[in-house]
C-alpha cells in the first residue's frame, strides 16, 4: 500500500507542533513523511496487536521516590540570564503573552 | 604525570592549539583560558597528592547536549544559541569532579537528530580521514575531537546509534552503556525511553576508566539504576587473550547482506579472528529488524514532540519574536509567536522529527502508531533474550558503508539507513560496543559492534579489550 500524506494533514500536523511551514519546503516535506509512513507499514502487522507495548527498559527499578534534601536554590540572577524579559526578580512575559495567559486562566482561551 | 614526564598544563596547552588550528568545526564552544587555569590546578593536586583518579588533569570534550554550568550549551540548535546553564550535568560534575580537564563543547547533530552530523545550526563537522566525507552523527564532534587530539576522550550520547557510528567513520571505540547504567540529569532530552550518555576514545581501557567514573548511582534520574560501582580497569588489565576462548559469538543469517561488499569483507575478517581465538560462532535469529528502523523513528519523534514542546522561547531560548503588545483581542498571539519562535529556532531535521513525532502519537482507529512500534519493541526485545539463550554476545556491523558522502542524503530512506543496525539495541536498551577492524573503500576504516545482555557492560567491555588485546593494539 502506498500512502501519501495530504497538505491538510500536513498542515494539521504543523498545527500540532507549533511550527509554521514554508510553501518551498511543503513538498519535500510530504515526500518525506509519505516514506516514513510507507516504511511504517510493517508496524500493522497483525502478530502485534495483542502484545503488551514496551514503553521503557528500566529493569529491576523500584521507583523509590527520594527523600527530600534542603539544598540552596539555583541562583536567581544566573537563572534570570537567559531570558530578555525580567521584572522583579522574575521571569515576565511579554505583554500579549500575559493577556493570553490571564484569559487561559480565566477559561477564556480556546 | 605521575612521573612528572608531562603536565596536565602542557597536554591541555597542546590540545587547545590543535582545537585552535583544526579547520574541522569541531567546537561550539572553546575554552582556552578556564581550560588552563583548571590544568594548573590539577597539576599543583597532583604534585601534592598524586592522581586522584586515572583521569586526573586529563583534557576531555563534552558533547554540547550536556548541560555546563555557566557555560553554553546550544544542543546544536538556533533556539538554545545564546542558553547559559546555572546548573551542571552528572556526566560533566562527575568528569570534572575526577580532575577531567574541559577543553569545550562538541558540535553535534541539532538535539541529537541526525547521522551525519550535518544538521547542526553551527554547520557540519568535517572528518578529518576525508574533509568530504561525513564523521557520522549526531557525536560527530565529539569523535572529531579525539582523531585531530585536541582531547584525549569524549563524552558523547547515544539514542539510535549516535556515539557507534562515529566511532565507527572515525576508527574509534564508542560505547553505548546499558540503559539505566548512567544517569541522564542535565541531558538535553531527545527520546527520553532511548537516549543514553555514551563515551568514545581510542581504547576499550579508556571507555573503562570513564565507565568507572560515571557509572554510579544518581537519585535525580529515576531510570537510572542501583547497580553498585563497575570495578572495570582493574578487571580489563588482569585479562589476557585466553577470555575470548569458548565465548558464544551469535551471527544473525543475512545481516551482512545489507552491507557494501569493502565493509562485508572486513567483517568476515572480523568473524574469522574472533574463532581463531577461540570463540564460537553461533547463527542466532532477529526477525524483527525490519521492523525496528520504523519502530524507532515512530518512538524517538513520539517522545521528541514532548521533549522538545518547552522550546517556546516564551522564558529562555530563541525569542524572535518580541513585541510588546497591549491590546486584548491579541490573546491569540502567544501561540502565534510561540510558532514563530520555534519556526526559526529549529533546523529543518527538528521540524520533520517534531512532524513524524506528531503524526506518530495521532490516533487511527484508536491506536497510534506509536503504540504499535512500542508493541514491536517488545518483540524487539524477545528476539534478543531468546538470542543470548544461545550465545553470549551478538555480532553486527554498525554501519552499511565506510564514512558516507557530506551533502549526499535528503531522502528519509536513505538517511535512516544510517541507523539500521543500531537502532534495535537501542530499542532494546542493550550495552553495545562499537570497535574499529579495518579498512574499506578509499582506505576508510570499517567496524563492528558487540552486543551483550542488559547490564552486562563489564563483560562486554572485557571481550572488547581482549580483542584489542588479540590484535597487538597499544592500548595503555
Amino acid at each position: 500500500m502506498n500512502c501519501k500524506i495530504s497538505l491538510d494533514v500536513l498542515n494539521y500536523l504543523a498545527e500540532l507542533s507549533m511550527l509554521k511551514l514554508e510553501k518551498e519546503k511543503l513538498e519535500l516535506l510530504q515526500s518525506r513523511l509519505s516514506e516514513f509512513l510507507n516504511l511504517s507499514n510493517c508496524l500493522n502487522g497483525s502478530e502485534f496487536k495483542n502484545l503488551e507495548p514496551l514503553y521503557s527498559n528500566v529493569v529491576n527499578s523500584q521507583f523509590i521516590p527520594r527523600e527530600d534534601q534542603i539544598k540552596s536554590s539555583l541562583d536567581i540572577e544566573k537563572v534570570l540570564q537567559n531570558t530578555r524579559l525580567k521584572k522583579l526578580n522574575q521571569f515576565k512575559f511579554n505583554t500579549s503573552m500575559e493577556s493570553a495567559l490571564n484569559d487561559s486562566e480565566s477559561g477564556e482561551l480556546n | 604525570m605521575k612521573t612528572k614526564n608531562v603536565s596536565s598544563v602542557e597536554l591541555t596547552e597542546e590540545c587547545l592549539k590543535n582545537a585552535l588550528r583544526s579547520k574541522n568545526n569541531t567546537y561550539i564552544s572553546l575554552l582556552n583560558d578556564s581550560a588552563v587555569l583548571r590544568a594548573k590546578k590539577a597539576d599543583e593536586e597532583i604534585h601534592q597528592n598524586g592522581t586522584m583518579t586515572l583521569l586526573h588533569g586529563i583534557p576531555f570534550s563534552l558533547k554540547d547536549l550536556f548541560i555546563t554550568k555557566g557555560i553554553r550549551t546550544t544542543a546544536g540548535s538556533k533556539m538554545l544559541f545564546n542558553y547559559i546553564p546555572p546548573y551542571e550535568s552528572f556526566v560533566a560534575q562527575s568528569l570534572l569532579d575526577a580532575g577531567g580537564i574541559l577543553i569545550g563543547k562538541t558540535n553535534l547533530d541539532e538535539f541529537g537528530m541526525g547521522a551525519t552530523n550535518e544538521t547542526s545550526a553551527f554547520g557540519p563537522v568535517l572528518n578529518p580521514l576525508d574533509p568530504k566525507k561525513s564523521p557520522g552523527g549526531s557525536s560527530g564532534g565529539s569523535a572529531v575531537s579525539i582523531i585531530e587530539e585536541s582531547s584525549y576522550f569524549s563524552m558523547g550520547t547515544d539514542t539510535g546509534g549516535s556515539i557507534r557510528l562515529p566511532a565507527n567513520y572515525c576508527g574509534l571505540v564508542g560505547y553505548r552503556p546499558s540503559y539505566g547504567r548512567v544517569s541522564r540529569y542535565g541531558q538535553i532530552a531527545f527520546s527520553s525511553s532511548l537516549d543514553q550518555a555514551a563515551p568514545i576514545a581510542q581504547c576499550v581501557l579508556d571507555i573503562a576508566c570513564i565507565m568507572e567514573l560515571i557509572s554510579t548511582k544518581d537519585r535525580r534520574d529515576e531510570t537510572n539504576l542501583e547497580l553498585g560501582k563497575l570495578d572495570l580497569v582493574s578487571n580489563l588489565l588482569s585479562l589476557d587473550l585466553k577470555y575470548i576462548q569458548g565465548k558464544k559469538i551469535g551471527l544473525s543469517e543475512h545481516l551482512l547482506d545489507e552491507c557494501e561488499e569493502d565493509v562485508k569483507i572486513e567483517m568476515l575478517k572480523a568473524l574469522a579472528h574472533f574463532k581463531k581465538m577461540g570463540a564460537e560462532l553461533v547463527p542466532i535469529s532477529l526477525p524483527h529488524l525490519k521492523e525496528s528502523l520504523p519502530a524507532y523513528y515512530a518512538i524517538s519523534s513520539g517522545e521528541a514532540s514532548s521533549n522538545l514542546a518547552r522550546y517556546t522561547g516564551s522564558l529562555f531560548g530563541l525569542q524572535k519574536s518580541n513585541h510588546e503588545l497591549t491590546s486584548a483581542h491579541l490573546k491569540d498571539h502567544y501561540f502565534e509567536q510561540c510558532k514563530t519562535n520555534r519556526t526559526s529556532g529549529f533546523g529543518d531535521e527538528v521540524k520533520f522529527r517534531l512532524l513524524i513525532g506528531a503524526l506518530s502519537l495521532l490516533p487511527e482507529k484508536g491506536e497510534s502508531l506509536f503504540k504499535k512500534a512500542s508493541q514491536v519493541r517488545r518483540l524487539v526485545c524477545q528476539d534478543f533474550e531468546l538470542a543470548f539463550s544461545h550465545c553470549d554476545f551478538i555480532f553486527s556491523p554498525v554501519s552499511r558503508t565506510v564514512a558516507s558522502d557530506l551533502n549526499s542524503s535528503i531522502s528519509f530512506e536513505t538517511d535512516s539507513k544510517n541507523d539500521f543496525y543500531n537502532v534495535p539495541a537501542s530499542l532494546a536498551g542493550l550495552p553495545a560496543l562499537a570497535l574499529p577492524f579495518g579498512k574499506g573503500k578509499n582506505n576508510l576504516p570499517t567496524g563492528f559492534q558487540l552486543i551483550s545482555k542488559a547490564l552486562s557492560d563489564s563483560e562486554l567491555l572485557k571481550i572488547g579489550h581482549a580483542f584489542e588485546l588479540s590484535l597487538g593494539r597499544d592500548v595503555v
